[in-house]
């Protein structure tokens, strides 16, 4: 009796050359698209405002991000509180206090440069390197004026004559 | 009689695939999870800030060729700007956009240089920052190139 021999086996394995290929497209597409690593210094927390125009800024150069949002409901004084950020780094997180002469001012019981005196030795400084140093608002879209106009003063008084307003794109409907 | 047995499964599957596979994976995963998507962000740059008005001005006084012009801008009702632009009052946003425009013709018109032309946006103190951007925007849409910021009211007057 002739025994028949097992049919020759073929490539049972799954196809996974379709699969490599669509995989491949999405890490080209996440490497293109994702920001990785990048860190501005803003607080995502934060919801901007919209805005049609507005420039596109590649390469901030030296800047100084201020997140700046409402007082606590509880607190007694009406002071924002902003959190200064330097290349990603958290210069100080503090309420805006009135400028004083050169001196700290004590916040929760931490000695804190005021803002106004942060921004005029960072322009100092950085007009003494030849460098020019811009500042970013990066506040609520519900933030109110009489909050955002003392981060102005503080800054205007400083000496900083040139400050972005950070918002997202809002599509011409 | 001699049985034969299976022959050898040879496939022809060529290079391993599995390790590649595994290792892609693990990098989409990475960028998938570490990747942040945002919105594209866009500076609106201000180069003339907080203006001072009145006593106690501690900017430099205007040149006298300067042609100040003032929008009051007032939170109003379910969301609408109130305001004026000049003497010309507004109740929505739509209306402080076309005010403004009007008021760039009106200059355009005469041969004013908008250098010249200092628009100072007077805020009430609860105007949020969504409507003073607006605000802002439309003045740089109208082709205003000097708007400033006054300091903030609280009054609900025009």
């Amino acid at each position: 009796m002739r025994r028949r021999s097992m049919p020759p086996a073929h490539g049972s394995e799954v196809n996974v050359t379709p699969l490599i290929d669509v995989v491949m497209c999405l890490i080209v597409f996440f490497m293109l698209v994702a920001k990785i690593g990048v860190v501005s210094g803003v607080d995502p927390k934060i919801k901007i405002p919209e805005s049609i125009l507005g420039k596109t800024i590649e390469e901030l150069g030296n800047n100084i991000v201020l997140n700046v949002r409402a007082p606590e409901e509880s607190g007694d004084q009406e002071l924002p509180v902003i959190t200064v950020m330097q290349e990603g780094n958290a210069l100080a997180e503090m309420p805006i206090v009135q400028r004083s002469n050169g001196q700290n001012v004590l916040v929760d019981g931490k000695p804190v440069k005021p803002l106004y005196m942060m921004v005029k030795e960072s322009l100092t400084s950085n007009k003494q390197k030849g460098q020019d140093l811009t500042i970013t608002i990066h506040a609520d879209t519900s933030l109110q004026y009489k909050y955002l106009e003392q981060v102005l003063t503080e800054c205007n008084a400083a000496g900083c004559t040139t400050m972005n307003f950070e918002t997202t794109r809002k599509l011409n409907d | 009689m001699k049985v034969s047995g299976a022959k050898k499964v040879h496939y022809e599957s060529g290079p391993n695939m599995t390790p590649l596979v595994d290792v892609v994976m693990v990098i989409l995963i990475f960028l998938m999870c570490t990747g942040s998507f945002g919105a594209a962000t866009q500076y609106l740059v201000s180069n003339v800030p907080v203006k001072k008005e009145g006593i106690g001005n501690n900017s430099k006084p205007p040149p006298l060729d300067e042609i100040q012009c003032k929008v009051r801008v007032n939170p109003g009702v379910s969301g609408q700007l109130r305001g004026s632009v000049g003497s010309a009052e507004f109740n929505s946003a739509e209306e402080m956009h076309d005010q403004i425009f009007a008021l760039q013709k009106q200059y355009a018109g005469a041969g004013t240089s908008m250098d010249k032309i200092q628009v100072i946006i007077a805020p009430h103190g609860a105007l949020i920052f969504q409507d003073l951007i607006n605000v802002y925007q439309a003045a740089l849409q109208a082709g205003f190139t000097k708007v400033g910021f006054a300091k903030s009211h609280f009054d609900m007057k025009h």
